[in-house]
């Protein structure tokens, strides 16, 4: 079999060394150019997903460069004025007396609509957005013309009010009308997440720019003080400390109190604590504080001087 | 004829398809080789290039990203302020402003007192007042009837009329054109 091979090849030398090479041809092409080549397939694929993404990241880049920080600031200011972040029922009813008192007019009655937590679950996480409204019924007295400058003014106030079910009837003997009417107010909490940082961002829309300057014109109507949406600008500048400074504010403080040695006691010198006196007793001339000790145990102790 | 080789040996093989298997050998075989090899050059070339252009892609990547995490708070800001606009948008989209209906009903009264007031469907709306005259009487409908001539109201109705010792108590029931 050997010896056929061996004669074979002797013959046909060139054929097996064309046959050969074109195995080597094929190897090279299926093992090493064509796998070469998908790679550079996706390569090149990957370039492109990722040159997009660069776009759209510059975009997103310089959009937030061409963003002011302080008008934003600004901004979120007043649409959580507008709509703050949870009920907040301070600024609703204050909203309301504001404007009420503005024009003249009097709350003869308000009742929040349903039961109400006055808290909006803050210490809880968050998973979804909510929206959602507060209303109270309200009864307003005075002249008609003060409620037509109230339920005007309603509309054109921060925060955004909405009023409802109006009714007006006449007070016996007297020019002051009755008004019923049911306010409503919303509220929104903060967003839950500000999506990834391929997300697109896009600059405020003319449509949302004049609205904002829309809300931005109004009066905000409460005295209540909003909380800050700026991490630069604290709230609270001052720091509260929550470790109380003195437990028992009837006890003498270890700064008001002098050490004594008593020298002259047996069975050993003890120190003993007398207090101090302080600016009002030296002005009035008060002596030297002194101090008799005569412990029971020890007969040959003698007073201090 | 006389062969001209030399040799003793059979060298080549005198079965003519194996020529021809020889001859289409060595053209594949170069044809083959030349792919593979200018293939594998190309190929190489551009998975450098490519490579390389990627490496700085990424790089400037992620030099944007770190640009995009240095504004958050800003990107944050975006975010909730275009999340309540379009919260306030409809919120004032259903805003009412009845102030338009008391202007109107001030029209039609005057300074008569007012007794009642109420707001019906549709921007209808139906109120009663005093007055203490059949001439003032007189005059308010000649004003009711002036203001749906300017499309200020339309659909007067006369609800009631009742007239006793302490004056003259009308119902009056219109719509407020906008």
């Amino acid at each position: 079999m050997m010896r056929h091979i061996r004669r074979f090849v002797r013959l046909n030398k060139s054929l097996v060394t064309y046959a050969a090479l074109v195995c080597i041809g094929l190897i090279g092409l299926f093992i090493g150019l064509i796998p070469s080549a998908q790679k550079c397939l996706v390569l090149a694929k990957d370039m492109q997903s990722l040159n997009r993404e660069i776009v759209q990241i510059q975009k997103k880049v310089n959009v937030l460069s061409s963003l002011d920080q302080l008008s934003l600031e600004k901004s979120a200011q007043v649409v959580i004025a507008a709509v703050p972040i949870n009920k907040s029922i301070p600024t609703f009813l204050s909203t309301i007396e504001s404007i009420a008192l503005k024009n003249g007019l009097y709350i003869s009655d308000m009742d929040i609509a349903g039961s109400t937590s006055l808290a909006t679950g803050s210490g809880l996480r968050q998973t979804k957005q909510n929206e959602n409204t507060i209303s109270a019924e309200v009864v307003l007295q005075g002249e008609l013309e003060s409620v037509r400058s109230f339920l005007l003014e309603c509309i054109q106030v921060l925060r955004l009010l909405r009023v409802k079910n109006l009714s007006l009837s006449a007070l016996p003997r007297s020019t002051f009308m009755n008004v019923k009417l049911e306010v409503e107010s919303f509220y929104l909490s903060l967003p839950v997440s500000i999506g990834k940082p391929l997300d697109p961002l896009e600059t405020f829309s003319e449509k949302e720019l004049a609205t904002l300057e829309k809300i931005a014109s109004y009066p905000i109507a409460y005295t209540f003080i909003p909380q800050s949406v700026s991490s630069s600008q604290p709230t609270v500048p001052v720091e509260v400390p929550t470790i109380p400074v003195i437990t028992d504010p009837f006890a003498i403080s270890e700064k008001t109190l002098i050490r004594v040695p008593i020298r002259n006691v047996t069975p050993s010198p003890v120190e003993i604590l007398i207090p101090q006196p302080t600016a009002t007793m030296s002005a009035t001339g008060s002596p030297k504080p002194t101090v008799s000790v005569a412990p029971a145990a020890s007969p040959s102790s003698s007073p201090i001087p | 004829m006389a062969s001209q080789n030399i040799n003793l040996f059979q060298t080549k093989t005198l079965q003519p398809i194996l020529t021809l298997i020889e001859r289409y050998a060595r053209t594949t075989a170069i044809i083959l080789l030349s792919i593979v090899f200018s293939g594998g050059l190309i190929v190489g070339i551009a998975y450098i290039v490519f490579g390389q252009q990627r490496d700085s892609m990424e790089r400037k990547k992620q030099q944007l990203l770190t640009q995009v995490k240095s504004n958050v708070a800003k990107e944050s800001m975006v975010i909730l302020i275009r999340n309540r606009i379009s919260v306030i948008d409809s919120i004032m989209g259903t805003q009412i402003s009845y102030a338009p209906f008391i202007t109107t009903t001030m029209k039609v009264i005057q300074s008569f007192p007012l007794t009642s007031f109420s707001m019906g469907d549709k921007n209808s709306m139906t109120i009663s007042f005093k007055v203490f005259s059949i001439e003032e009487a007189m005059g308010i409908f000649t004003t009711v009837l002036d203001m749906e001539k300017r499309k200020e109201i339309t659909n007067p109705v006369l609800q009631s009329f009742t007239l006793n010792e302490k004056g003259i108590q009308i119902g009056l029931s219109y719509i407020v054109v906008l």
